[in-house]
Parts: structure tokens; sequence; C-alpha cells
């Protein structure tokens, strides 16, 4: 199950970066998607089944980036593929003045 | 050969990477990057994609000029040639991180990340492979790919 926030956080994307493996290298492929709390469904043509990885990104890095990596396996199903998720993490962008200062006052209370 | 477009390509666009590895699963995630001849990344030790590179030399690097379906773009697959760490790597590679953080971001350089660096170091629960001198700087070989302009014509390539 992938957690409710995650479905709304990833409507922030129109597409995403789905990687399998072909003939030992990994292969990125774009990818339309729609995240359920079950699964993803995906909407392209011609994927390799099993291990899979989806990631979503905006166009920034570092502070201003925001991203997500989905872990699971993909399965085809008829007309389009199932991701069903195994692990699923994702960041929030932050300000440089704000987010390490809150940061840091939790770390020096330990 | 790399083709001429894609080398002006590579000069012009300042949009991360989708870098990925596959080594017991696979893994991606944007990283900014840099080319003078070899395709270069910098990983944080420790971290699943380094796992990965360790088991697996070979990797895929696309890129989509601000994140855009339309913008200019490439999907390159490669090789591994060189990867290092520690501080006297980081020492000699400083020019290409300038590079990458300056010419492939929009965050530039900043004296707050130095401050923060510092903060890392002295906290015992923070992963240590946080710290600057613990990052991997990682040599690519492109092999071949594809990549596209405004056109959005595909044109494959083989180095």
């Amino acid at each position: 199950m992938l957690p409710k926030e995650f479905i709304n956080y990833s409507k922030k994307f129109k597409f995403g970066f789905l990687v399998t493996s072909h003939r030992g290298y990994p292969l990125i492929e774009f990818v339309n998607f729609k995240v359920k709390l079950e699964d993803i469904t995906i909407n392209n043509g011609q994927l390799k089944e099993g291990k899979a990885c989806l990631v979503l990104a905006n166009e920034r890095y570092s502070e201003n980036s925001i991203m997500a990596n989905i872990l699971g396996d993909l399965i085809k199903d008829r007309l389009h593929y199932t991701l069903t998720p195994s692990k699923v993490f994702w960041t929030n962008s932050f300000s440089m003045n704000g987010y390490p200062k809150e940061i840091i006052n939790r770390w020096t209370k330990k | 050969m790399i083709p001429k477009e894609l080398i002006t390509i590579f000069s012009q666009l300042r949009t991360p990477v989708i870098f990925a590895t596959y080594g017991n699963e696979p893994h991606a995630t944007p990283m900014n990057w840099d080319y003078d001849e070899y395709f270069w990344v910098s990983a944080a030790g420790g971290s699943k994609k380094i796992q990965n590179m360790r088991m697996n030399k070979k990797v895929c690097i696309a890129c989509l000029e601000g994140m855009q379906k339309k913008g200019r773009g490439f999907m390159l697959q490669g090789i591994i040639v060189n990867m290092e760490t520690g501080l006297l790597c980081l020492i000699k590679n400083i020019f290409i991180l300038r590079k990458m953080l300056s010419n492939k971001s929009t965050i530039g350089i900043s004296i707050k990340l130095l401050k923060f660096a510092l903060i890392y170091a002295k906290h015992p629960s923070v992963h240590y492979s946080a710290l600057p001198w613990k990052r991997y700087f990682i040599k690519i070989q492109i092999q071949r790919g594809s990549y596209w302009l405004e056109d959005g014509k595909k044109r494959e390539f083989i180095a």
C-alpha cells in the first residue's frame, strides 16, 4: 500500500522515468503513470517485466529539488503495466535558512 | 564518436540527469553532472547507487531539458571506467565538482553548504557518507545512446 500523502505528492509530476534492465544495462523509459493506493499503472508500450524503479523528479537540484523513487515489481496487465511497490521514498524542497536549522536543533537536543 | 550536436547539448543543458544503476535491483535518482570527453557524476559514498555500481559497471543516463517532455534531451548507456573517493580525490576533482554545481544546477557553490558539512562531521548519528570527502567521483565512458533536439526527432549513435 502506498501512503495517501504520496498520492497527492505524485500529482506534481506529469510523467516519470522507469528503470528496468536490458542485456545487463539499466534502461530508462519515459512513462505516463497513474498512482493508486495499491499499485501504479503505467501506460507505455513495450517494457520488460520484473524488478523496476519509477523516478519522479523536477528540474532542480539540491534544496529546490523534489523527487520520489518507487521500487517494485512490474507486471504486464493486458494493455498496460502494473508496478506493485515494495519501497517508496520521496523528498520535499527546503529553504536553505529554514530546513537545516530545524535539523540542527533536533540533533543538538539528543 | 560522440556527435557534435550532442556535445553542444551537453554544454547547454542545466537540468539534472536521471542516473540509473542496476545491481540486485534497479535504482535511479536525479544527479548533477559534467561532460569533458568522459561523463562525470558524483555520488555520496555508501548510497544505493554506489552499492549497485560496485556490482555492475553498466549505467544509464537520461536528461530532458527542464524535465519537460518536449525539451531537448539524451539517453545514454555507458560503462564506469573509474570510481574514486577520499580527501585526495575530492581535492583532485574539485574543479569538476565546481563545474557540476555551477554549470549544471541552479545552486552554485554556497558557503552555507560548507557550514553544514562541519555540522554533519560533528554529529554521531549522521550518515558518514554525506561528508564531502566520502563522496565518490564516477567517470563514465559513453558507449551508445540517443538524443533529440527541438524538433523532437530521435537520433541514435554508437560512440
